[in-house]
């Protein structure tokens, strides 16, 4: 129905912080990164430019002004992989705009946000990947599930059926264990009496 | 400022029929405009070329200097453009040369260089029975246009390549990262460009088998020719199991031997397809790259004498 109702009048992408509609086809996929991130010898952070669009004067972004004011420099020191740049727009609502290096773009909105939470939206946008429109099929996937290779009926079968001359005789009898269940029993029975008695 | 109304419900501004028609008809004519036209991203008002490149830098790790990276960044069609107008300008050949950086053709040559030798190596040192045409085919596909381009691109390199167009071409990718990797060479040391060929190059290499990769036209011949280099009997293929042999879904499992002794086995709908999934298993098995095997160590090469640890 929010499909139908959006096919019509036309908003924009939803931004993660907004609420998510099951009714919604979402596009899916088993979770991966992009050139197998981190399985060399290095990290690449995949933030590649932040902008804080921000008023200042409304009350609305008062949380951002503060981020600003007090945080942006460490963050931008601790993060030099990280382009941060800050718009000034008057009388608008705030938005933080991330881009990303496989050229995704991610865009929230931080209204009425304290200064906590934007700290949180940065460094949510800071460690993601940047395609969160995706549903992920299994929390984990592998390529290759099985080294072994998926059973048949043929494997670990004797090859050398073909070589019996029939009948014969060990296909013919009947395989039975060793020992009963009922006679291991009576033989730990008997153990423990003979351990009493000593 | 705040808006309180919630947009396109009886509630908000299109419960009016004129400004309904109003919106349909704005709708209607941005649907007749077309599509935006693709804009350089350094159009746009939030762009510092100087502090993406310094970003670039510390995103990899490399220490290096940023006019070395502009050069790298520099595509030939860029300079291209800069003359074109410049002489459209009425300026002299002279003024031309003045100009303060060039293309980067050379250090993407380099790079490409140090890629291709290093990737060689470390191919043929972790598949050592791998006969050379083989090696050339994964190279092949490592060093192909395609394939650095996309890695070129989810390294964030489309932006910040400097050429004639908003979007670059895929040769313009590709040279932009060996380029990269060039001027990594430059600034700091062979090992450490050989590092980053590693880390981003022979990376992709993850998840794909390398004997699809190369792709065997006649593998009975190819596994006869191997036999009789290395003074063996000629390959003989036997039917090990059949079932629903009169059904749609037949199975035969076919052995490879040669002078009775084991070298693969594989299951096929019909018989011939199976003697030929055969061959390529035993081939498998002689050249040590089947899925048994360990992938490449990425973080320990500089173990095995392949990267020089620092």
């Amino acid at each position: 129905m929010s499909q139908f109702l959006r096919r019509i009048i036309s908003l924009p992408i939803q931004s993660i912080r907004s609420f998510h509609s099951f009714d919604d086809v979402t596009p899916a996929k088993y979770i991966s990164t992009h050139l197998k991130n981190g399985l060399g010898s290095r990290y690449v952070c995949q933030l590649q430019r932040l902008t804080i669009q921000v008023c200042k004067e409304f009350r609305t972004s008062y949380g951002t002004r503060e981020w600003i004011a007090n945080d942006l420099m460490n963050f931008a020191r601790q993060h030099p992989y990280v382009v941060v740049y800050v718009q000034p727009r008057r009388h608008r609502a705030p938005n933080l705009i991330g881009e990303y290096l496989s050229g995704d773009r991610q865009w929230i909105p931080l209204s009425n946000c304290d200064r906590q939470q934007i700290n949180w939206w940065v460094h949510s946008l800071l460690t993601q990947q940047g395609d969160p429109q995706w549903r992920l099929l299994k929390q984990m996937h592998t390529d290759s599930p099985s080294i072994q290779g998926i059973w048949t009926p043929f494997t670990n079968k004797p090859n050398d059926l073909i070589t019996r001359t029939y009948p014969d005789k060990d296909l013919i009898e009947m395989e039975y264990p060793q020992m009963t269940a009922t006679q291991q029993i009576q033989e730990l029975f008997e153990q423990q009496k003979t351990n009493k008695t000593t | 400022m705040v808006r309180l109304l919630r947009y396109g419900t009886i509630f908000g501004p299109l419960k009016d029929r004129w400004r309904y028609l109003y919106k349909n008809d704005l709708y209607k004519r941005r649907i007749e405009a077309g599509p935006e036209p693709e804009r350089f991203r350094s159009s746009l008002i939030n762009w510092n070329y100087d502090a993406e490149l310094y970003a670039c830098t510390h995103r990899f790790g490399e220490k290096m200097n940023i006019e070395s990276l502009r050069n790298a960044m520099t595509d030939a069609s860029f300079l291209n453009q800069i003359t074109k107008q410049r002489t459209e300008a009425g300026l002299a050949a002279t003024d031309q040369t003045t100009l303060s950086f060039t293309h980067n053709e050379e250090l993407a040559k380099r790079g490409e260089e140090i890629a291709e030798n290093f990737l060689r190596r470390a191919l043929q040192f972790w598949y050592p029975k791998f006969p050379k045409e083989g090696i050339d085919a994964v190279m092949e596909f490592l060093i192909s246009e395609s394939t650095i381009a996309d890695i070129s691109l989810k390294l964030g390199f489309k932006t910040l390549i400097r050429c004639d167009g908003p979007s670059p071409r895929p040769k313009m990718l590709k040279n932009a990262l060996f380029a990269f990797i060039g001027a990594v060479d430059e600034n700091n040391d062979r090992s450490r460009a050989e590092l980053f060929v590693s880390d981003f190059i022979l990376t992709h290499l993850v998840g794909k088998d390398i004997n699809e990769i190369w792709h065997i036209k006649n593998p009975m011949g190819l596994l006869t020719k191997v036999l009789e280099e290395n003074g063996r009997q000629a390959p003989e293929s036997r039917l090990i199991w059949a079932t629903g042999v009169s059904s749609v879904l037949s199975t035969y499992i076919v052995g490879v031997y040669s002078n009775k002794e084991f070298l693969g086995k594989s299951a096929g709908a019909t018989i011939s397809i199976a003697e030929e999934m055969a061959a390529r298993d035993a081939l498998r098995r002689l050249f040590e790259t089947d899925e048994k095997r360990a992938s490449i160590p990425f973080d320990k090469l500089y173990k095995h004498g392949l990267l020089i640890d620092k």
